[in-house]
Parts: C-alpha cells; structure tokens; sequence
C-alpha cells in the first residue's frame, strides 16, 4: 500500500495545533492533525464529579486523558533517582490528551502577556541559576496575533493592562455574586479591578450560544459550547475547508527522515493499534510542552543522533511555569452563589503595578462544588480534617469563602528538563518523557507579596480570617498545566531550539507552535499566548509556503 | 426527633431505618435540608413518602463484620450532628459498591489497614471497633491517622486511614448514583442543588 501523503502534519490537537491547522488549511495546504486523544461531542459531557472531569478524584482517571496506563517518570533533581508517576500524581506533569487538548476543560482564562514579560531578562537581569532569556519577539508585534486569537476563539472580557488594536469581540460576563463583593472592595483600596477575559462566549458568538453560567466549567467540557476550546472553533473550521483531515487517537512516536536527512513524515499508532506512516512536506510539533520534546528526542537517526533539534542539547531544557497560590477568605454572610464560570474580578499587579520583579495578577476562581470545595480548600489551624468541626465547617462556609488565587512569573531553573527516560517504556515500547522538576526561588519575594495583598482585598471585602495554602520556595513537584519553555524561541541556536518563527534551528521544515516556545511563562495564564504564537508561527509558514519554499 | 440523628452512630442501620418507617415524616427532615425545601415551596413530607422504608442493602464485596467497622469509620469522618451524618448517607455501600467495581485497586489498602485497625483497637480491651464508644473510636482512629506500621507488606494505617476520609467524602458529597449521598443528603445540608 502506497504511503499517503500530505503538505503539512500537525501532531497535537490543543491550544496552538488547532490554531495552526485552521490557518494552513485555509492557506491551501492538505493538512492532518493528528492527537492520541478522543475527539468528544457536547453529549460526552455530564457533571457527575466523580466521572466526568479533569480532577484527581474521577474514579475512573482523567476523563480528558491520557489514560491511567500512561506513565512518565519524575525526580526533582538531576542527581536524584527517577520514579515511575502516573497521570494522577502531580509529579506526572497534568497534560490533557483529547481534540483540544487543554483548552477543552480549562477555565478559559485568557490573558495577554504584559509587554514586560517579553523582556523579563533585560527589565530584572540576570537571575542566579536560572537560564531565563527575553523572548525574540515584543508584545507589539505579537499584539495582532493577540487580536487574531481573541476574535478567531472568542474571547470576553473588558481592557486592561496591555495596550489593544481592537476591543474585545464579546462583553464580559454578567456579575456573579463574588463580584458584587470583590469589586466595591478593591475600589475601596484604589485598585482597578476589572472582569477577567475569558475565552467563554458571553453572548451568541459565531454560531455558537451564549454561556448558560452553569458551576460545572473548570476541569469539565461544556455541554453548549460556549467554552471556546479549539475544539468548537478552529478545528471544525480547519476539517470546513475540506482540506484537513483529523486524525484522533493515533498517537505520533516519531519524525522520519528521508535518505537527505530531510524529514519527510512521522510513524503513529492507529486507533486499531497498528503503526502506520504518514509522509508530508512540512511538521509542525504541538503536543505540549512535556510531550513535544519526547516527540523530537525519540526521532533518532544518522542525520539527528541525539534528536531533532536537540543539536546543542537544548531539546527539553528551561521547562518551567508561572507560580500560582491562592489565599481563602471567611465571611460571615453568604459571599458565592452556584453560577458559572467563576472568575468575575481580577486585578493586574505585574511590572509598574507591583513593588517585586514582574509581580503578577490575582482573580477569584472556581465555581463551587462540593468534592472540589471539601477536596481543596484548606481549613484553618485547629480544624482537622475528620469529625464534627470537619463536616460543621464546611457545611458553615461552602456559600461564605472566597478563593483568590494569584500568579506570579516563573523562571526555568537550571537543571529542569524534560529528557527520555533511559529504562522506561510506554505500553507499545516508546521511551517515556522523564521529568526533573523543581520551582526557582525567585518568585518567592513575589508571592509573599502578592499573597499580602490578596490578603488585603479579602479584608477588606469582610472576610474574618483568611487560610493561605503552604508555601514552598523551591518546590519538588511536577511542572503543572502551564507548562512552558521546553523548546523556547531564541536567536542562538545554542541556547534555543527553534528561531523567533518557531522553525527548528536547522531543520528548514520542522516548526513547533506550543507553549514549548515560551522563553518565560507569564504572571498569568498561558493559553491565549500559545494561540497568538500559532497564529505567528502559522502565517510565517503559509508565507514561505506561498513563496515556494518548503515544498520540498 | 431530630436528635435521633445523634444517637444514629450507636445503633444498627437496620434499627435505624426501622425507625424511620416508624416516625414517617419526622425522622428525615435535617434542618439544612428543611430550610432549603421550605424555601423552594416545596412541602417536607411528599419527600419522606418518597424515601418510605427500605430494606437493609446486601454488601457486595465487604463482609458484615468489615462493613460494620467500615461504617463506624465513616461516621466519625462525617458524623452526625443536627444534620445526618455518613452513616445514615450511606456511604458504606458508596466504598462497598466501589470496591466490587471501579475502585477495586484499593481492595489491599482495605484488606492491609482493617488489619492495623484491629491491632490498635486489641490494645484496649476486647470489644470489637464498632462496639466501642463513639469517643473511644475517636481515640483510636486519631492513632490510626499516625500510625506508620503496616500489615506485611500492605498500607500503613495512616494511608488506609487517609483512603477512608477520601472515600467517606466522595461517598457523602459525590453523586448518588453510587451508593452513598442517600436522598442527596450531602447536597443538601451545604444547600447544594446538584
């Protein structure tokens, strides 16, 4: 049989591998896009705690993967032993494996970047033991990819912070309860608190309904489709153009090469379990930033003896996120109510805001439910964890607590790295991705800071005492859901791995649009800036494929 | 009637639900719950109907004497107090029922920290775990949540014990569709409509 054959793969349907193919598609280009994952419909979603989300506590694993089969290995230190994690440990690294990746149960928050952060080293300088560098690219020419994200998705929300070419496509969402109390009290403190963007319809948007404010939104798939996963937007808008092939749960193991050295496709596993070849002129790599340099560490060959791209041995470096807490606030009167999504008042701390290096954001978070409030917010000293005070606290306080949450920038830390592990294997013989992972210190001085003043909002807004989780410096632990840096942007190829495009150094046909680009993760979340570098990585593409190049 | 809640933990469910067929209209009413229907219009006793008597529940995995113990476990995780606790919820079939399916992996957890349970409760007299005073269990169960040892090479009683707390919630606040949380009760005493 006859290998088939297309002008671009695109492996990882998530936030930025949807992004990517929508545009080639749309470019003219014969695209798949492959994910190991399930493509889901609405009627897949339901809002049993225990049996349809993201969290720890489904009985039956991630209902959004990868499956509870799925193993990594993770140490926090290069010197230390590595050990078997599986996808419900923290130290597994969460990743969702499914037709838009995380963007399909995320809470859809979705910040720009602060100009500042793309410019973190040169406004902070160097930073001991950490191998943080300023992106090749500024905010300003970023800014319309922002846009192109915001409209392309559909985001809501209102201004802030970075400076904007066009307002937002959407209004934000109507004021939940937590609002009502937030906003008066930052106000009262001279803050600007403003409703945070969030990429959830919030009127009828392009087809597609106008958030129904159900609670079951964070770690869940939305019934209406009001969430706007890449998986109700660009992805059904890439297979319209009729040009771009959807391929899940055929899980990608590795890059070919052609008798050049040039590669020329990849070999996946179908979803009947057989492994087949795809050849194609142009890859694109966006499965993540733990699985992206798996992918180009296990396509070994003559040509790429320790990798593609991984020529000055940066494949996996630099991994890192922002660091995020949260502090908890009591009240004696009812502060929540049952509406969705959940964050309604944020407010911007980063760079000129802040007195600390970068600072970052805070915003309250999370609708109630009762397994995700008992599982995870915490009680106060005193209060255990079983018996009557157990059950007579969080009976008084499920409708009176607020949960802020803030995040900081993160840097990569010396020694963190995603590589293969050198004993482990996957259930079909692939070396597994091996995580060594610990946070750097220096956001410390920030958290404790902005911690102080969430701390203050909560006060003020009434709360009678407050509950921070513990805090850890230089914590062991897996790099969580923003995980980013993995296979950063740079102009020296010996401490980056592809060049301001996205192009692999040196491999004229491999591009990588995932949060691996990122040479720093933000105070915030990540999401919206992956899909605004897809759309730039995207259009450098299509332009030199229209140019004539690339095409073998 | 409210207060038999109180007592629930000293006597047998089958006595208990015997006396919510008994007290039909009474028994059932929480005051969380009660504020909350009366709120919604709704009319406390078409509930109670619903509820009617019921026949103890078969185990499926547990043996009698291992629920027994189990349940007493569980109702000092959520005890009762105005408001029902784990033990008229249910949340014994919620673990029985997980551990003849889905959460059948903690079976040895089960098997291993049962073992360490009776060890700590052999060191005070010969009474069994359930048979004890609610504030006697409580003794032990506190020693149960440090204790380091394990039976070969099974769960420590601290793991075990952490394994029932995480079970005993999701038993009384997840969906009822697996066993526990009877009538929705650990909705409704947070005021939680589902």
């Amino acid at each position: 049989m006859a290998v088939e054959e297309f002008d671009a793969v695109v492996i990882g349907a998530g936030a930025g591998g949807g992004v990517v193919a929508k545009e080639l598609a749309t470019a003219g280009l014969r695209v798949v896009l492959f994910d190991r994952g399930q493509y889901f419909a609405a009627s897949d979603f339901g809002h049993d705690e225990l049996a349809d989300s993201q969290e720890p506590w489904n009985r039956k694993g991630l209902r959004f993967g990868p499956g509870p089969k799925e193993v990594r290995t993770y140490r926090p230190d290069p010197d230390k032993p590595a050990r078997i994690v599986t996808p419900r440990d923290w130290e597994f690294s969460a990743l969702a494996a499914c037709v838009g990746g995380g963007t399909l149960s995320y809470q859809a928050l979705a910040w720009r970047f602060h100009p500042g952060t793309f410019r973190l080293r040169s406004l902070c300088g160097a930073i001991p033991k950490s191998t943080v560098e300023d992106y090749p690219l500024t905010y300003e020419e970023l800014e319309p990819y922002y846009t192109k994200a915001e409209y392309e998705l559909g985001v809501c929300g209102e201004p802030y912070g970075p400076p904007r070419s066009k307002p937002f496509p959407m209004p934000p969402q109507p004021d939940n309860k937590e609002a009502e109390v937030l906003f008066p009290a930052a106000r009262r403190l001279g803050w600007k608190p403003f409703h945070p963007p969030l990429a959830i319809t919030s009127e009828e948007y392009r087809g597609r309904p106008g958030c129904v404010r159900c609670p079951n939104c964070l770690s869940y798939g939305c019934e209406v489709e009001a969430k706007s996963s890449t998986a109700v937007t660009v992805i059904p808008g890439a297979i319209k153009t009729g040009l771009c092939l959807l391929r899940p749960e055929a899980f990608v193991r590795e890059i070919t090469v052609d008798a050049r050295g040039q590669p020329n496709g990849v070999v996946y596993r179908n979803s009947k379990g057989a492994w087949q070849q795809t050849r194609a002129k142009l890859i694109v790599v966006a499965a993540s930033a733990t699985e992206t340099p798996r992918l180009l560490l296990n396509s070994k060959s003559k040509w790429f003896p320790a990798g593609i791209g991984n020529q000055h041995d940066q494949v996996g470096r630099h991994i890192h996120e922002d660091i995020a807490n949260a502090v908890f606030g009591f009240f004696d009167d009812v502060v929540g109510d049952a509406l969705g999504p959940g964050p309604s008042c944020a407010v911007d701390f980063q760079f000129e805001n802040a007195p600390v290096p970068g600072g970052g954001v805070m915003y309250n978070s999370f609708s109630r439910l009762p397994l995700r409030v008992i599982h995870t917010v915490p009680r106060p000293a005193g209060v255990k964890g079983w018996g009557h005070g157990f059950k007579d606290f969080y009976r008084r306080y499920f409708w009176r607590h607020i949960r802020l949450y803030f995040s900081v920038h993160g840097v990569p830390r010396e020694g963190n790295r995603v590589d293969l592990d050198p004993d482990v294997r996957d259930a079909f013989g692939v070396p597994v991705s091996r995580i060594t992972h610990r946070t750097h210190a220096w956001g410390a001085p920030q958290q404790e800071w902005l911690a102080g003043q969430v701390e203050r909002l909560l006060r003020e807004a009434g709360a009678k005492f407050t509950v921070k989780r513990p805090f850890v410096a230089e914590r062991a632990g897996g790099v969580g859901q923003h995980q980013c840096g993995s296979c950063r942007m740079g102009t020296d190829p010996r401490s980056s791995v592809t060049d301001r495009t996205g192009r692999v150094h040196d491999v004229p046909n491999v591009f990588i649009a995932d949060g691996s680009l990122m040479t720093n993760a933000g105070g915030a979340n990540p999401s919206l800036t992956i899909q605004a570098l897809a759309y730039w990585v995207s259009e450098h593409i299509v332009r030199d494929w229209k140019g004539g190049g690339l095409r073998g | 009637m409210n207060r038999s809640f109180d007592n629930a933990h000293t006597s047998t469910r089958r006595d208990f639900l015997h006396r919510c067929a008994i007290c039909a209209g009474a028994v059932a009413w929480p005051p969380a719950w009660a504020k909350l229907a009366a709120a919604a219009g709704q009319h406390p006793e078409g509930h109670v109907k619903a509820a009617g008597p019921k026949a103890p529940l078969e185990f499926q995995y547990l043996t009698p004497e291992q629920a027994a113990t189990i349940e007493a476990i569980c109702e000092q995780i959520i005890p009762a107090d105005e408001d029902p606790g784990a033990k008229w919820a249910g949340v014994v079939h919620y673990i029985d029922l997980g551990l003849a399916g889905d959460l059948k992996e903690y079976r040895p957890v089960y098997e291993a920290g049962l073992k360490r349970l009776a060890a700590l409760t052999r060191e005070i007299g010969t009474r069994s775990f359930p048979e004890l005073d609610f504030a006697v269990q409580t003794q032990i169960l506190e020693k149960l949540e440090k204790d380091e040892l394990r039976e070969g090479a099974g769960a420590t009683g601290r793991e075990f014990f952490e394994l029932v707390r995480r079970h005993t919630i999701e038993g009384f606040w997840g969906d009822p569709k697996y066993g526990g949380n009877r009538e929705m009760i650990g909705w409704k005493i947070l005021q939680f409509e589902g």
